[in-house]
């Protein structure tokens, strides 16, 4: 592999390690220390982002474990995975939206813009969606 | 929410008027909402750390009732293992944080939210694990 194509591999793993690090630590970025409160208003909402991961995981847990076998093969696993997968995703941006919104507040910038939230109340939505019909329709055949 | 109120949230400072300099002449139209005070910030956060601890909890609870109603194989039990431990490093991590603002309102963050993050992953892929395991059990 020429030094070329090397360069542009080496300068994304860089990137990467540098974001990592203000993962651990945002005053990495340097700037100056916001009040305080509003460090701790973006703490609460990072930890509600969390709470929303767990909540995701516990519905995840619940539907692998007190929903009935419906007669989709592998819509009630595939459902429960797709929940706990969810949950480990939300978990992962909530530590990445924290501290860039830290890094923001540390450089007097606009706090990011985000459409995860967006896409999160779509992909609920769908799978809420999914396990209604499959449910509904076990119910009908059954009947 | 005035113009000046608003370019002093787009700079994340809390307003402070120098000596002196406060301006007499304008007055608040109707009744203006007191800002927060620091020791309900503090509060607020201790209390949102406090539930996610509970949140976890129950996680671990669910997983475990499930492995014990099902009697799961030692694989399963393997598999809850992490989620045991995931949940006793975010009750340690919890109560790290809940100490050091106990003390300092404007604790630095450290690696709390890292860890915890980390601690959430591992919880959601062992406990989810454990639970599909169970599920494909109990469809057989």
């Amino acid at each position: 592999m020429c030094f070329s194509q090397l360069r542009p591999r080496v300068r994304f793993n860089r990137l990467m390690w540098r974001l990592v690090r203000q993962w651990f630590d945002p005053t990495l970025a340097g700037g100056t220390t916001p009040d305080y409160r509003f460090s701790l208003a973006n703490e609460r909402t990072f930890l509600a982002w969390i709470r929303t991961a767990l909540a995701l995981v516990g519905g995840g847990l619940a539907i692998a474990a007190f929903v009935p076998d419906l007669r989709v093969t592998y819509l009630r696993e595939a459902i429960a995975g797709a929940l706990v997968l969810l949950g480990a995703v939300v978990a992962i941006r909530a530590v990445d939206h924290w501290a860039r919104s830290e890094r923001a507040m540390r450089f007097g910038q606009p706090l990011p813009v985000s459409r995860f939230p967006a896409i999160l109340a779509i992909v609920i939505a769908v799978g809420a969606l999914a396990l209604f019909a499959a449910i509904g329709a076990d119910l009908l055949r059954a009947a | 929410m005035t113009n000046h109120d608003r370019d002093e949230m787009s700079t994340h400072r809390a307003p402070e008027w120098p000596e002196g300099s406060k301006p007499e002449g304008r007055k608040p139209q109707g009744r203006q909402p007191e800002p927060p005070k620091p020791d309900v910030q503090q509060e607020l956060t201790l209390l949102s750390w406090r539930r996610v601890s509970l949140g976890a909890a129950v996680i671990v609870l669910v997983a475990g009732t499930s492995v014990l109603v099902h009697r799961a194989p030692l694989p399963t039990l393997a598999l809850i293992a992490p989620a045991a431990l995931a949940w006793a490093g975010i009750l340690f991590v919890s109560y790290r944080r809940r100490a050091a603002l106990s003390r300092q309102p404007a604790a630095a963050h450290a690696t709390a939210p890292l860890l915890l993050s980390v601690l959430a992953v591992i919880l959601a892929l062992s406990a989810g694990g454990a639970a599909l395991v169970i599920a494909a059990l109990g469809a057989r």
